[in-house]
């Protein structure tokens, strides 16, 4: 795909103001001035932090110096994800969202009740230059509109996966080229880097519960039910007390009560930067942390995600984010060029460059055979992401649970196993956990009819 | 006569008689509550009105926007109050505020006894002491949520460097309302020292003198003579810190965000997280939650104006 | 002898004490200005990374880049600026009515006002959120000031200190034939200066310090307050200190240089007007 057909469909797609209207979107209802060709600025709102930020403004400047004189994207830094939801939700109130807005994984169900977006596939419907088949199966899976087709444009994809610190790992002598690959191994080999280096064994993202879900997947378990919001039916609660569940949460609290596991707080970078200054030799997170956790890409190795039992449903959810178009008091102008911006962010070239710049895994997979990508797979590390990715099975587990108080059922999750890692009850912490999300789960289905 | 608002209205010679008296204060009266409109004005829009609505809105259902959705009667009341978490909420609250408020007093006078002794130097000491006031919450969170922070902070790198154990400062559910109550005194310990400074210094030096002409040694002075008498504003740290400990929120919101695992919500922060928290928006349980912050408030200033009466001129 | 020996010790101990609270009190202040000019690979090495020998202005440019830290430095002035005049102004106004404009009903005014002292900003907080939204002033700045146009505090403040002001003064600018505004700006406020200049910067303060209205109100970066601009700065860039630290030193040196210049008024001021 050339980087010159964005152009081309923010030109074609000018004219589509009628069609649009009979499509029954909302955008029905906007200001539209329909086919004005002046100059469309739009506001992108997003949450990237560190290089993944640099990365994002250079793509940026990048797409605005090869529109220049039609559109210009101005983006904006908004902070973690959870407080992009509640300025996201502001703004709703207040009428000023934004023209393009990256969301993470997880609100992915609150995006779609939220009635607010114009669905991709309204635009790649009329765009003969789109390709679906470009996106690895998992995303497009988790993604999907009710209506067919896709709700949003997925730009980041992360994989859940285990960082090992090369030097302490060595120092421990263990052979980092054979990783642990269940997490009780991964527990043994904690114990014995921390009793003989004296560096915390493992550490693990505790910003939220998405860790838990991932090892919860990696054990065919589904996190919500029923059927993790994939079937018919909204979410009505959550499982967190299955045997695998139980078992694994056990394993992870004598890691933490023992002193071997690093608790690294709500800040995920907090804990990247403790793996990056050699005071921890493991660490469960996303993909995405890989140019932070090892700038050089020389002093760690990635290995696939532990499982937490042999079902044949494991594998690891898709995490990372994808662009919403704002429908709503939005023009058809302002619509298309976010389109066009969006678009211009999943052509190989950008994916690849992104992929490389930030760890996340290119959502386009012609991106392999760009320059770049091949560049990229050369690394052992990246390589083994990319595995991982195209390994994992289409099983309800790995789709990962959709339901609009995501957010907030995590921050209660995340709660109790903060609880289960200073030596409170596995199974009494969580079924008071899994009370407390029904009830916010059910508070929500209210909220949204 | 004088350019004023009331001689351009009605220019007028100055003479004392019953009836310029009488259109005197007539004038006076109407330039009076052209006076007070833009305060009232502001009152009522941002304050009176709002109570109003936060009493309507805690009995509103809400949407996932965070729009009023409809009359639900006292359900939210019914769910703040049978939510375990709430009870938690409130006990956290009581033990920061009382945390702080002590760390306040005792720190304060542990500071500012010393600096009431004449010695050379304590100008300096003075400033130095109070110097924390120039920090504004949200300067000094971020600067201590450098410190605290797990794995690399500076604190733990001194204290393991010693041979100590690091302590999850901002990571556990045992420190970190610990730590958030350290930050607080902190913030507030320049201003105490002021407070208490003046206090001191409006001690009649004679009653110092007498004290110690009768014997009283310097211990016995200060106990028996010198605290009563700065009591009023020993009283007065404690009522205006407790709101203000009460209604903290810069600080959770920098170095803990009321967790981990919700050990330092306190019920501001509650509020804070029921209506702008993680996709939640529900203004209805944020409203009713703030009906109960501000009986509380409104409890603690009629004590507050109870006792302070005498002393305040109305 | 053995008095001025043991006053020595006493001395001595005093110090000693003192030397300690300083060192504890103070040394965030010390963390915040020397990190913020030391490069962030020192201050990884701990105590001794704080010894200012590498100063340089690094973080602060690189603070500047990662947020609009300038623009949301004016932001803040103009906050400030606007939010003290308007309550100044109009505390004085208020005051002014409620103590010599002979106004029946005065003192059921005053307990109004009271009693609005005795409503947390927290509480009317989500009205007012909706009330703003509903306006479309959301990320805007002069929404930051809005509500805090006018402050019972400020009002209750200025009207201790008219209340203070010698009747006869009063009664001789009458007789003059002064009017309202020559007898406030000519008597009134000269005379009531030293509350005029405390309130002013406690109203300033304030209004610099402000971070929780300012954090709901404001969106996009150009509109923040500094103060959640570094709050902000904090968590994008907590692997780099320095840089954190040097916003919060760009935050915190306007007040250490207010206080500096104005400690002697701060410090009367509030006691004065708290509890007289």
């Amino acid at each position: 795909m050339s980087s010159r057909h964005p152009l081309l469909i923010a030109a074609a797609a000018a004219g589509t103001a009628a069609l649009l209207a009979l499509t029954g979107c909302s955008s029905a209802d906007s200001p539209s001035s329909g086919s004005s060709s002046g100059p469309v600025t739009i506001t992108f709102w997003h949450e990237m932090a560190g290089p993944a930020a640099t990365e994002l403004t250079d793509l940026v400047d990048q797409f605005n110096k090869q529109e220049k004189g039609k559109i210009t994207v101005k983006a904006s830094f908004q902070g973690t994800y959870a407080d992009v939801q509640t300025k996201y939700t502001a703004s709703v109130q207040s009428g000023s969202t934004p023209d393009l807005l990256m969301m993470n994984d997880v609100s992915t169900g609150f995006m779609v009740d939220s009635k607010q977006t114009t669905p991709l596939s309204t635009f790649t419907a009329k765009d003969s230059s789109f390709d679906e088949n470009t996106f690895p199966s998992v995303v497009r899976k988790y993604y999907a509109a009710s209506s067919g087709g896709l709700a949003a444009m997925p730009f980041s994809v992360s994989q859940p996966v285990l960082y090992l610190n090369k030097s302490l790992v060595k120092k421990a002598g263990l052979d980092a080229s054979k990783p642990p690959t269940t997490l009780t191994e991964l527990a043994t080999w904690a114990s014995k880097i921390h009793s003989s280096t004296g560096a915390y064994g493992m550490t693990m993202n505790m910003s939220d519960s998405w860790m838990l879900e991932e090892l919860s997947a990696s054990g065919g378990q589904d996190f919500c039910t029923p059927d993790n919001g994939r079937g018919s039916d909204r979410v009505t609660g959550i499982d967190m007390t299955s045997g695998t569940q139980v078992a694994f949460l056990r394993e992870l609290q004598a890691l933490f009560t023992a002193g071997t596991a690093l608790n690294p707080g709500t800040d995920p970078n907090v804990m990247t930067s403790s793996f990056a200054s050699n005071k921890v030799g493991m660490m469960l997170t996303s993909t995405g942390a890989y140019t932070t956790a090892d700038p050089t890409k020389k002093t760690s190795v990635v290995s696939s995600f532990p499982t937490t039992s042999t079902s044949t449903d494991a594998g690891a959810v898709v995490g990372g984010n994808a662009l919403w178009i704002s429908g709503k008091n939005h023009s058809d102008a302002q619509q298309n060029a976010a389109y066009a911006f969006a678009s211009f962010l999943h052509s190989p070239e950008v994916q690849a460059e992104w992929a490389n710049a930030t760890g996340y895994l290119a959502s386009n997979t012609d991106a392999a055979d760009t320059t770049v990508g091949k560049k990229s797979l050369a690394d052992p590390n990246v390589a083994a992401m990319y595995k991982q990715l195209s390994d994992t099975p289409a099983s309800q587990a790995a789709a990962g649970c959709r339901t609009g108080a995501f957010p907030t059922v995590r921050a209660t999750v995340i709660g109790a196993f903060n609880k289960i890692v200073e030596g409170a009850d596995v199974t009494s912490s969580m079924k008071a956990a899994e009370t407390k999300s029904a009830e916010q789960i059910a508070a929500y289905n209210t909220a949204a009819q | 006569m004088t350019v004023s608002i009331r001689g351009r209205l009605r220019a007028r010679p100055v003479s004392i008689s019953a009836a310029t008296t009488r259109s005197w204060l007539r004038a006076d009266r109407r330039f009076g509550v052209a006076l007070l409109v833009p305060a009232f004005a502001v009152f009522a829009v941002f304050v009176f009105y709002p109570l109003v609505k936060v009493f309507w809105l805690s009995m509103q259902g809400t949407d996932i926007f965070g729009q009023p959705a409809g009359f639900v009667g006292v359900k939210n009341y019914v769910t703040t109050f049978t939510d375990p978490e709430f009870g938690r909420t409130m006990a956290q609250t009581a033990i920061f505020c009382l945390a702080v408020v002590s760390g306040r007093i005792l720190l304060g006078l542990l500071i500012t006894i010393p600096l009431t002794v004449k010695l050379r130097g304590v100008p300096v000491f003075r400033a130095l002491l109070t110097s924390p006031m120039v920090v504004s919450v949200s300067a000094a969170s971020v600067a201590f949520a450098a410190m605290l922070a797990p794995g690399t902070g500076l604190l733990n790198s001194v204290i393991t460097r010693f041979g100590g154990p690091a302590i999850p400062w901002l990571t556990s559910t045992r420190w970190a309302l610990v730590s958030v109550v350290i930050v607080t005194v902190w913030g507030s310990i320049g201003f105490t020292v002021l407070l208490l400074l003046g206090a001191f210094s409006g001690i009649d030096a004679d009653v110092i003198e007498a004290a110690h002409l009768d014997g009283a040694g310097a211990v016995r002075t200060l106990w028996s003579i010198s605290l009563p008498l700065v009591t009023p504003t020993l009283f007065f740290v404690v009522v205006t810190g407790t709101v203000e400990a009460l209604t903290t929120f810069g600080q959770i919101q920098i170095l803990t965000g009321g967790g981990p695992a919700g050990s330092t919500t306190t019920l501001v922060y509650d509020i804070y997280q029921a209506a702008f928290g993680a996709a939640s928006a529900n203004f209805g349980l944020a409203a009713a939650l703030g009906v109960v912050l501000f009986l509380l408030i409104l409890a603690l200033s009629l004590v507050q104006f109870g006792v302070l009466e005498k002393r305040v001129n109305y | 002898m053995r008095r001025s020996a043991r006053s020595r010790i006493r001395a001595t101990l005093l110090y000693a004490w003192l030397c300690a609270a300083v060192l504890v009190v103070c040394f965030p202040l010390y963390y915040i200005f020397v990190g913020a000019l030391t490069p962030t690979a020192w201050l990884n090495r701990g105590l001794e990374g704080l010894i200012p020998i590498h100063l340089t202005l690094d973080n602060v440019i690189r603070a500047t880049e990662v947020m609009p830290l300038g623009r949301q430095f004016l932001n803040s002035l103009a906050v400030t600026f606007a939010q003290t005049v308007l309550q100044v102004s109009i505390g004085i106004a208020a005051a002014y009515a409620l103590v010599f404009c002979r106004l029946r009903g005065t003192r059921a005014l005053f307990l109004v006002l009271l009693s609005s002292m005795m409503i947390p900003a927290e509480t009317t907080l989500i009205a007012n959120y909706l009330t703003v939204s509903s306006w479309h002033l959301i990320d805007t700045v002069p929404v930051v000031f809005l509500p805090f146009m006018a402050s019972a505090l400020t009002i209750f403040l200025f009207r201790q200190a008219f209340l203070s002001f010698p009747g006869e003064l009063r009664e001789a600018a009458l007789l003059d034939g002064s009017g309202h505004l020559r007898f406030l700006f000519a008597m009134l406020l000269p005379i009531t200066r030293p509350t005029l200049i405390s309130v002013t910067l406690v109203s300033a303060t304030a209004a610099w310090n402000g971070f929780f209205w300012p954090l709901l109100v404001t969106n996009s970066p150009e509109n923040r307050t500094i103060q959640v601009g570094i709050a902000q700065l904090s968590s994008a860039e907590v692997n780099d200190v320095g840089v954190v630290l040097a916003g919060a030193a760009m935050v915190t040196l306007p007040v250490l240089l207010l206080v500096l210049l104005a400690q002697r008024f701060l410090a009367g001021g509030i006691t004065a007007g708290a509890l007289k």
